[in-house]
C-alpha cells in the first residue's frame, strides 16, 4: 500500500463528506473513487443520505462523473448533494424552515388510540391519553396532558432543542430528533410526578416537573 | 324498536362467538325476537356452536346475492322461541359482500320485527369487520384481560368511533379471579384505564363455557354455571336494567389450601 489516499470518505452527522485531494488530477480521483466505492461494497447499500463534496471545487461535469460513479456501484440514495460553492445557502434556508414550523402547535382532544397517529409539522399537544400502539410525531415539542404510553417523536426533522412532556410519562419508545430510547420499564409503573423528556449531551434524559 | 348490536374484539379467540351465542339465547329467554348473524364468512362457527349446522340450507351470501329470501335463510333455533341464526357462507370469503349490502340486510332484518339484532363479527380490521359494524347501532367490545387483547380492543374502539359508532360497551371475558387476586392477571380496573369505556359485564373464566360450546348448547340456560349467570346480568342490562357487577367471593377453600396457609405462617 504505497498509493496515497486522495479519496477520503467521512460520515458526519448530516450525511457522508467525501474529501479530495486538491492538486491531483481528475481521473486519478476517478479511479480511486471507483475503488473505494467497490470496497465499501455492501455498507452504501440503501442507505439514505446527503452527499458532501470536500477538499477541491468541481465543475459541474466533474460533480456529475463523480455522482455517477457512485450511483452505478452502491443503491445508496443520495437525498441532496453539497459541494463547496453553494453549502452554506442551504444550511441558511433548513434553519429558517424549522424556526418557523417550531411556531404552529397542534391540539388534540381526546386520546389516541392503538393504531392512530398524528404527524405534524410543528408542536403537539394532546388532551387525552396516549394508548400504547398510538404514535405522534412532530417537527416541534410534543405536549401529552394525560398519559403517554404509545410512542412520541419530537424534533422529527432533527432539531434536538425539542422536548417531550406527559403528565404520566411511559412511552415505549421515545424519540427525539435522531436519537431513540427505550423507556425503562422500572419506570412505568406506579404513581410518580409529570416529567419532561430532552435532549443534552447526545443523550435523552427524563427529569421529573416539579 | 328494533337494535343492531355488533360484537367485535379485533384480536381472534376471546369469545365473540360464545358471547354472541350466549347473548341470543338469553335475550330470546327473556321473550325477545332475536336474530344472530354470522358475519365471519369462510370460517363460520356460530351455527356449529348453537347446535344448528345441520339445518343450514340458505346462508347470508344467498340472501345478499338473491338466491333466496331473507326468511328462507333464517333458521329457526331449536330450544327458544323467538331466536333465529342467519348462518354465513363457508365456501366464499369476505369479499362476497359489501358494506352496503350488510346495511341493507340490517335494514330488512328490521323490518322482520325483530327485538334484537345480534352480528358476530370475525376477527381482524379488514373487509369482514367493515362489512359487520356496517348495519350496526351499537357495538360491543369483547375482550379477556391479556394485554394483547387490549391493544388489540384499543385498536377497535379507535375503528367504532371513526365509523360513527360511539360509546362501544365493553365485556371482559374470561377473568380468572385466582390469579387476578394474586396480582398475576389485569383486573378490570387495568382494563377500562387504558380503554375508557364503560362495562358491560364481567364473565370469569368457567369450564361450563367450554362444555356447553361443545354439545352447541349455550351456558346462558345452565342456571349453575357462574359463566351463565354473568351473560344473564349482561343480557339484563342490553335490555336496559341496572344490575350490579357480579362480586366473585372467593371459592371455597380446599383442605390442602388450609395446609398450605399453615405452613405458609
Amino acid at each position: 500500500m504505497n498509493q496515497e489516499n486522495y479519496v477520503i470518505f467521512k460520515g458526519t452527522k448530516d450525511g457522508v463528506t467525501v474529501l479530495f485531494q486538491p492538486d491531483v488530477p481528475f481521473e486519478e480521483l476517478c479511479t480511486q473513487l471507483e475503488q473505494k466505492v467497490e470496497e465499501a461494497g455492501k455498507f452504501f447499500d440503501n442507505v439514505k443520505t446527503s452527499l458532501a463534496f470536500k477538499g477541491r471545487s468541481f465543475t459541474e461535469e466533474e460533480e456529475e462523473k463523480l455522482l455517477q460513479i457512485i450511483a452505478e456501484r452502491t443503491t445508496m440514495r443520495i437525498t441532496f448533494v453539497k459541494t463547496e460553492n453553494n453549502e452554506l445557502k442551504q444550511i441558511s434556508e433548513l434553519l429558517e424552515k424549522d424556526i418557523r414550523a417550531f411556531n404552529l402547535t397542534k391540539f388534540h382532544r381526546g386520546s389516541l388510540r392503538n393504531g392512530q397517529k398524528i404527524e405534524f409539522d410543528g408542536s403537539v399537544v394532546v388532551v387525552g391519553d396516549v394508548n400504547p400502539g398510538a404514535e405522534i410525531k412532530a417537527t416541534g415539542n410534543i405536549i401529552v396532558l394525560g398519559q403517554l404510553k404509545g410512542m412520541a417523536h419530537a424534533g422529527c426533522k432533527g432539531m434536538t432543542d425539542a422536548f417531550v412532556t406527559a403528565v404520566y410519562m411511559a412511552p415505549v419508545q421515545l424519540r427525539i430528533a435522531d436519537i431513540i430510547t427505550r423507556f425503562p420499564e422500572e419506570n412505568k409503573h406506579g404513581p410518580k410526578p409529570p416529567e419532561y423528556a430532552f435532549v443534552k449531551d447526545g443523550q435523552i434524559f427524563v427529569m421529573a416537573l416539579s | 324498536m328494533s337494535e343492531v348490536i355488533v360484537i367485535t374484539s379485533g384480536k381472534g379467540g376471546v369469545g365473540k362467538t360464545t358471547t354472541s351465542a350466549n347473548l341470543g339465547c338469553g335475550l330470546a329467554i327473556q321473550g325477545k325476537k332475536v336474530a344472530l348473524v354470522d358475519a365471519d364468512i369462510g370460517l363460520r362457527n356460530l351455527d356449529v356452536v348453537m347446535g344448528l349446522e345441520n339445518r343450514i340450507v340458505y346462508d347470508l351470501v344467498d340472501v345478499v346475492e338473491g338466491n333466496c329470501r331473507l326468511k328462507q335463510a333464517l333458521i329457526k333455533d331449536k330450544r327458544y322461541e323467538g331466536l333465529f341464526l342467519l348462518p354465513a357462507a363457508q365456501t366464499r370469503d369476505k369479499d362476497a359482500v359489501s358494506p352496503e349490502q350488510m346495511q341493507k340486510l340490517c335494514e330488512n332484518l328490521k323490518e322482520e320485527g325483530f327485538d334484537y339484532i345480534l352480528i358476530d363479527c370475525p376477527a381482524g380490521i379488514e373487509q369482514g369487520f367493515k362489512n359487520a359494524i356496517a348495519g350496526a347501532d351499537r357495538a360491543v367490545v369483547v375482550t379477556t384481560p391479556e394485554v394483547s387483547a387490549v391493544r388489540d380492543a384499543d385498536r377497535i374502539i379507535g375503528l367504532l368511533e371513526a365509523n360513527g359508532l360511539n360509546n362501544p360497551t365493553l365485556i371482559v371475558n374470561r377473568l380468572r379471579i385466582d390469579l387476578v387476586k394474586r396480582g398475576e392477571m389485569m383486573n378490570i380496573e387495568d382494563v377500562t384505564e387504558i380503554l375508557a369505556v364503560d362495562i358491560l359485564g364481567v364473565v370469569p373464566d368457567d369450564e361450563t363455557i367450554v362444555i356447553a360450546t361443545n354439545k352447541g348448547e349455550p351456558a346462558v340456560s345452565n342456571e349453575e354455571s357462574r359463566a351463565g349467570q354473568a351473560y344473564r346480568n349482561i343480557v339484563r342490562r342490553i335490555m336496559g336494567e341496572d344490575v350490579p357487577l357480579m362480586t366473585f367471593e372467593e371459592e371455597p377453600e380446599t383442605f390442602m389450601d388450609k395446609l398450605k396457609k399453615l405452613f405458609r405462617r
